[in-house]
């Protein structure tokens, strides 16, 4: 008898006008979108190429370890066809300085995206699910309870010996199938049009992110056609029940996650007065660094030398960055040199100059750190505190949750692009590790290049490897979590409406 | 006759449960906006008169002497947030509202002989977000901005998103609906033309979405008038008014859509699919996917690239007048050759990076017009780009911003050298300081940057969305008719 009626409702389904127009019209929009984005990725890629090799051949060309500074860049991401979360809003090039602990605000884009676009304009496969096929959903939903009371087919089903949990079931079942069927053939165009362009290469592992982010998009469409039946079964009219429903889904698809981010970002203000008071403790660690700079020129045996150590040649280069007074948590002390050519009379200021750097340099390595302590839990304060409450916020819509949760398998999403500064933290302090191998600071070429410049065959190279797949389900699974509780609170009150009805 | 059709719709309409949901979404998103808008506007405009405040002291600071300010620049130039922001928010946070007319002050050393001489170089036009600046996140928070991605909740997605949507909630079954219940042709019987009866439709489903979306015009401006902390000034009212009468054209494209698809369908619930995906295409997605063209259709050189062509074009400059300059220039009336190529060296520099740096610029913005241009295919986008217009914030305010400053640096640059002219003891290389007159200078002439909305320039680039809406209105309003004439009543 389930078997019967899991029949009948597939079918019911499947022949209805709306089901044709919108399968029709979702499989042309995962067309145009895949074009778009499977464009947008390769532009990207190139851009991030174009970045990498410049950035390789820059590093090459250094000749100092005091100017060693390599820019880090980072990949475009190849899921970001399905949800391009924060993957090109947020900086990806970064210089790494030994004397800054990066953080995401240190980054530059590479790209000659437009922010503005990309600020704006959003599109993206599971957009096109969020949208589209949720509102299939609901109209499957809508009638599927209130409408055969109203026919009173309901009363003929109920005459056959059938329990009520199986014809919620079975219409449940029924209505799904329906739709995970565009859902998959959607999928599958996708895949198809990004393997056979080439220029994307999916790894084992992505295939499985492909396969979480299906199995999201499954659970929402269920958790948004529940919703539905639930509205059917709670009111008595099909017109309630639809403008009900669309009413819920304009709420929850469009107006609330735009408002509730939009409200956060309005009330919650970062404080300025914070800002002021870590750029002070800052200022007091390169204070302490100054003052011990000038002790040690005051009792060394030469008479006002300044960093320059009195050196008579060629400076190549001499870098100095740090900019302004303006309290700022940006700020990054930097000092590189590289004389290329140093006279016969001023060699004797050598063995000085190295003393003076062997001295000073460690110590601005650890007030470098010192400040990164200050800097980094501020700007978690400073920034991230008011993400986390926008998205806590958001997760009280089921389509945010839905596009969550996908950031999070493909690694769009805020920590997954953190990734990326985690790695490169690491990576400078592989960079500050190599100098003490190295014993860089107490080398002549740490600040000169005339007699030779520095070998990198064996400078420490940067690699960045998204989050494995299990870091990614793991940060996918709060939001997966809530969306199956949603998903059986509403199974059960929805069965809970229904056992009791009058029919 | 009219009359009575438009009773009856429109106590069908106002007594239905959309009607009753209508009203109060609408209402709570507006009273939402108008609040929330009160704290930005203050915290808007305080920033904004801090920041000028600190570019004239800035400026003044720079003292009376010619020299200085043909070396510095006027300084830091800033956008005037607009008053109707609630209306269209546009982005503010992404379009940065500040443009510098100052230098980094960098020097290029000249060499002849066993003479040397450095020029110092002075002030140009510095649209920051453009510019490779490594301390810009603290500068541009929204460009960095790792909060979720939201739409501004303003009177544009009111309008746009909401308001179309009713239009369709209004108008899906109002024929196909009648046609299966029998009652047009009853109506039809009568001595009533089908002129009457979808006029008589049309406005009873446009009072009954106009009214909700009056009322919360009415309650949230009022909140945001009694509140004193928005001046409105005499023309704000005719912007605003402006705006209501744009919502209310693009009220009317909904319902005739609605109308027109209601009228070719049988069914009700097949009229009510068919518009829901229509409104979702043209509304929901095409604005986002058109969009997102706008930077495959133009490109535009990276951030480096331009960095590297700049320092190219200057140094093939430079190479080309310090191999003119045989000595260092000297100060002496009237200015020797060296002093006058100097003096040109300099200029010329600053116009050569002027003029890069807005090609620059004017590249990126022609992606976001391109993009723009694109989405105005979708009425939802059209009346987005009107209500900013109308407005005074977005997109065509950056631009007219721009060339607020633009025009400006023209004005302060002919003042350092008619100031210098008027001087009959300065050498004229106004440039280098050798060259410029040493009389000081009075601070009250300096012209000051202010930033003007100005509503003329305003509506001209509205005039575009506004032909647009109403171009859309009638072909819906023909196609509508047409149909509902040629329409068999079965």
């Amino acid at each position: 008898m389930f078997l019967v009626l899991l029949r009948r409702e597939i079918l019911a389904h499947l022949i209805t006008f709306r089901f044709a127009v919108t399968v029709i019209a979702c499989l042309l929009l995962v067309v145009i979108t895949t074009l778009i984005r499977i464009d947008d990725y390769e532009k990207r890629l190139a851009g991030y190429n174009t970045a990498r090799n410049a950035n390789r051949e820059e590093l090459l060309s250094t000749r100092t370890y005091s100017l060693l500074m390599p820019r880090v860049d980072r990949p475009p991401n190849p899921l970001s066809i399905f949800n391009a979360g924060m993957d090109n809003r947020l900086g990806n090039t970064l210089r790494i300085y030994y004397t800054n602990v990066p953080v995401l605000w240190d980054a530059q884009t590479h790209s000659s995206g437009n922010i503005f676009i990309d600020h704006f304009y959003r599109i993206d496969l599971v957009f096109i699910f969020q949208f589209v096929l949720s509102l299939l959903a609901l109209l499957f939903a809508y009638d599927a309870i209130a409408g055969e009371r109203e026919t009173g087919t309901m009363r003929l089903t109920m005459s056959h010996p059938v329990r009520r949990g199986s014809i919620l079931t079975a219409k449940y079942l029924g209505a799904m199938m329906c739709l995970i069927l565009p859902l998959i053939i959607s999928f599958i165009i996708a895949l198809l049009w990004i393997v056979s362009t080439g220029s994307i290469v999916f790894s084992g592992d992505d295939f499985l992110r492909i396969a979480g982010i299906l199995l999201t998009s499954i659970i929402y469409l269920s958790a948004i056609y529940l919703i539905g039946l639930f509205i059917s079964a709670w009111v008595h009219r099909t017109t309630t029940a639809l403008m009900i429903s669309l009413f819920v889904w304009v709420v929850l698809v469009l107006v609330y996650p735009s408002l509730s981010v939009s409200v956060v970002d309005q009330l919650i203000k970062p404080e300025g007065s914070r800002i002021d008071s870590s750029y002070d403790a800052m200022r007091q660690i390169r204070l302490a660094v100054n003052e011990k700079e000038v002790e040690y020129l005051n009792n060394d045996q030469i008479e006002g030398e300044s960093d320059r150590f009195n050196l008579d040649g060629a400076l190549a280069r001499g870098l100095h960055v740090g900019i302004g007074n303006k309290p700022t948590l940006m700020r990054i002390d930097f000092k590189g040199y590289d004389w290329q050519y140093i006279s016969s009379e001023s060699e004797k200021f050598i063995p000085h100059a190295i003393r003076y750097h062997q001295f000073l340099t460690p110590l601005r390595i650890d007030a470098a750190e010192k400040m990164g302590l200050i800097r980094l839990p501020i700007l978690e304060q400073l920034w991230f505190r008011r993400a986390r409450i926008a998205r806590n916020l958001l997760r009280l819509s089921p389509a945010a949750m839905y596009n969550l949760a996908t950031q999070a398998w493909v690694g769009t999403d805020l920590y997954g692009v953190e990734d990326f500064f985690e790695t490169a933290r690491q990576y400078r302090r592989t960079l500050v590790n190599y100098f003490y191998d190295k014993d860089a600071f107490s080398s002549r070429q740490w600040f000169a290049s005339d007699k030779g410049a520095i070998d990198l065959d064996d400078l420490p190279r940067f690699a960045y490897q998204r989050a494995d797949l299990w870091t990614n389900a793991s940060r996918a699974l709060p939001d997966l979590q809530l969306l199956l509780l949603l998903n059986l609170t509403l199974f059960l009150a929805t069965f809970a409406i229904f056992v009791r009805q009058e029919i | 006759m009219i009359f009575h059709i438009v009773k009856r719709e429109l106590y069908d309409h106002l007594s239905s449960l959309r009607f009753a949901l209508t009203t109060l979404l609408i209402l709570i998103l507006m009273i939402v906006n108008a609040i929330t808008y009160l704290g930005e506007y203050k915290q808007r405009m305080g920033e904004y008169q801090k920041q000028v405040a600190r570019s004239r002291s800035e400026l003044k600071s720079r003292g009376s002497d010619l020299y200085r300010l043909t070396l510095k620049g006027p300084g830091r130039l800033y956008k005037k947030p607009s008053p109707l922001a609630f209306c269209a928010d546009g982005g503010e946070k992404v379009l940065l509202g500040e443009v510098r007319g100052n230098t980094a002050g960098r020097t290029q050393r000249w060499q002849g002989g066993n003479t040397s001489h450095k020029f110092t170089e002075i002030w140009g036009l510095i649209y920051p977000p453009n510019t490779d600046l490594l301390f810009i996140s603290e500068m541009i928070p929204g460009e960095r901005s790792i909060m979720p991605a939201y739409i501004k909740i303003d009177w544009g997605f009111v309008t746009a998103i909401l308001l179309s949507f009713m239009g369709i909630l209004f108008t899906f079954d109002s024929i196909s609906g009648e046609q299966e219940r029998g009652t047009l042709r009853l109506m039809l019987a009568n001595s009533i033309s089908r002129n009457t009866v979808i006029c008589g439709k049309f406005l009873s489903a446009f009072l009954a979405i106009a009214t909700p979306f009056l009322i919360g015009v009415i309650v949230s401006t009022a909140i945001i008038y009694l509140s004193e902390v928005v001046q409105f000034k005499g023309i704000d009212w005719v912007r605003l008014g402006f705006i209501v009468c744009v919502a209310l054209i693009y009220i009317s494209i909904f319902i005739f859509l609605g109308l027109l698809i209601s009228s070719r369908v049988k069914e009700s619930s097949t009229s009510l699919a068919i518009l829901l995906l229509i409104w979702m295409v043209w509304v929901v997605l095409m604005p986002n996917a058109l969009g997102s063209l706008g930077n495959r259709l133009h490109s535009r050189p990276t951030a480096k690239e331009f960095t590297a062509q700049v320092r190219d074009a200057r140094e093939d400059l430079q190479t080309r007048y310090f191999a003119r300059i045989k000595e260092p220039p000297r100060r002496e009336t009237p200015a020797t050759i060296a002093t006058a190529l100097g003096a040109e060296y300099v200029n010329k520099d600053a116009e050569l990076r002027d003029r890069l740096r807005a090609d620059y610029l004017f590249a990126e913005l022609r992606q976001i017009q391109t993009a723009r241009s694109l989405t105005r295919i979708s009425p939802a986008a059209v009346v987005q780009y009107a209500f900013e217009g109308l407005a005074g914030t977005g997109f065509p305010r950056h631009l007219d911003f721009i060339s607020q400053t633009r025009q400006y640096a023209k004005q302060f640059r002919q003042f350092l050298i008619d100031t210098d002219r008027s001087d009959p003891e300065s050498p004229h290389a106004v440039g280098i300081p050798e060259g410029t007159s040493q009389r000081p200078v009075n601070f009250d002439a300096v012209p000051k940057f202010e930033d003007q909305h100005r509503f003329s320039t305003d509506f001209n680039v509205v005039i575009v969305d506004l032909l647009l809406l109403i171009l859309f209105l009638l072909v819906l309003f023909i196609g509508t008719f047409l149909s509902f004439l040629r329409m068999e009543i079965g």
